[in-house]
């Protein structure tokens, strides 16, 4: 029913745009309230270089930090590549050399000692970790709510995630986990043990100005680099602008050359391990890059997968419909902040109001 | 009757929890109290003291993470700036503390 609402008023929308606001229009579905089963607490466009739209729910303003979820991911990724150009790490370092204070678990499966920062950063430790969420059938199966929550488990996540078996060698197996994710910030804490406090700050967000942060860390110190970011709308848009400029912010190099590329081109493991699935699979589905999300389908990359939506778009997307947008090809970056537990906004439906919106302003 | 209504569910996690610790496929796993009250007691430290909402909205909010955070048993403790949570007389305690400006709230 709500799908249809939406369709209509963004139907309507693009043959209307001389008498219907398009403001209006995209604020009636995507600043929805509680009775449509979501709510947007920040949106905030910018397109070539300016802050075109900024709008905040009751209760947000710009230096309101919001919980990011899984849009850390992304941010994590890019703190991987500023360390990667500083020299400071290699994608082929081993977490078994680079880790600190895990050498019992190496030493019991062997397997383990050949683990990757590039293959954490496909999302392919292989490790047999659980991403199920509140809604999961078996709570305490959830290795994310474990991890998360958990009494023992969130005391040290590295251990914790370190302690899952090996469903095949690493590297081979793809799977989305906030685990790998979280590998990669134990990977920054113990090549920056002298400064794991505060590396985040030093190493991007300072660089890129931004000043409305906070990232949350275990009992042990290490910030949970799969989830628990809050930051602003506006602070998340320079992660983004930092990729429209190809690793670049104010004439500072802070990614390596081609990284930006890596990042956001369709993931080899997971192309390797489903290309034999069927394209029924995949319907609706955006295809993975390295701690981001491409608007490419899988079989088929030419194609968008939301089609109000140009097909370079990259996305880092978080729980309950946060994300960040990036279309190179339009030099635009579009944060979203909300709450949709439920999964009610269509993604599409909001790309078209959107691109409705900055047609009828003349961006 | 609300009690009573507390007891029964009480009785019900204590023997979700005793199911669960029985098949629990890593010894670092948790029970299914203690992940209800571990994610109740962040998410209102992180939603009071990082996102700056009101108490009321907090708890609110967190109640709708994990179902079984129903048992609103969280003390806010606005002067040292941590959340603490119990289900129940003799279940699980967990306590959330806000760090500072960068680091937020942690599980300790």
């Amino acid at each position: 029913m709500f799908k249809i609402f939406a369709a209509i008023l963004f139907i309507f929308g693009s043959f209307s745009n001389s008498f219907i606001d398009s403001t209006q229009l995209m604020e009636s579905y995507i600043f929805s309230n509680k009775e449509k089963d979501f709510q947007t607490d920040a949106l905030l466009i910018i397109k070539n270089g300016k802050v075109v739209y900024e709008k905040y729910a009751k209760g947000y303003q710009s230096e309101s930090r919001h919980f990011a979820w899984s849009v850390s991911k992304a941010v994590t990724g890019t703190l991987i590549g500023v360390a990667l150009q500083r020299g400071d790490l290699s994608l082929n370092d081993r977490l078994s050399d680079v880790l600190k204070g895990y050498d019992d678990i190496f030493r019991d499966d062997v397997k383990k000692r050949d683990i990757t920062v590039e293959h954490v950063i496909n999302w392919a430790s292989s490790l047999n970790y659980i991403e199920e969420y509140e809604q999961a059938e078996s709570f305490t199966d959830s290795s994310v709510l474990q991890q998360l929550y958990g009494k023992k488990a969130s005391k040290d996540m590295t251990r914790y995630l370190l302690s899952h078996d090996m469903v095949s060698t690493a590297g081979e197996s793809w799977r989305y986990t906030t685990g790998d994710t979280t590998l990669l910030t134990s990977v920054l804490r113990d090549t920056y043990s002298q400064n794991q406090d505060n590396y985040p700050w030093d190493l991007l967000f300072d660089e890129l100005g931004m000043q409305n942060v906070t990232w949350e860390r275990d009992a042990s110190g290490n910030f949970v680099g799969g989830s628990h970011l809050f930051i602003s709308a506006r602070d998340l848009a320079k992660v983004g602008s930092l990729y429209l400029n190809d690793g670049e912010y104010n004439g500072k190099r802070l990614l390596p050359e081609g990284y930006v590329e890596y990042s956001t081109s369709l993931n080899s493991v997971y192309l390797n391990n489903l290309s034999k699935a069927p394209d029924s699979l995949f319907d609706g589905l955006q295809s993975p890059g390295r701690q981001w999300w491409l608007n490419r389908k899988f079989k088929s990359p030419e194609e968008p997968v939301f089609d109000n939506a140009p097909v370079d778009t990259f996305m880092a997307i978080g729980h309950w419909g946060q994300f960040l947008a990036v279309v190179p090809s339009e030099d635009l970056i579009v944060v979203r902040f909300g709450e949709d537990r439920k999964g009610k906004i269509d993604r599409n439906t909001m790309f078209g109001l959107i691109f409705n919106y900055l047609k009828s302003e003349g961006l | 009757m609300k009690f009573f209504n507390q007891i029964f569910i009480l009785f019900l996690l204590s023997s979700l929890s005793f199911g669960s610790a029985q098949v629990a496929r890593e010894n670092l796993h948790s029970s299914v109290t203690d992940l209800g009250s571990g994610s109740g007691t962040k998410q209102i430290c992180s939603c009071i003291f990082v996102m700056k909402q009101t108490e009321e909205f907090c708890r609110k909010f967190s109640r709708e993470v994990l179902i079984i955070d129903i048992l609103d048993q969280h003390y806010v403790d606005k002067k040292n700036r941590s959340v603490t949570s119990t289900i129940g007389f003799f279940f699980n305690k967990r306590t959330a503390k806000y760090m500072g400006d960068k680091h937020g709230c942690t599980l300790i």
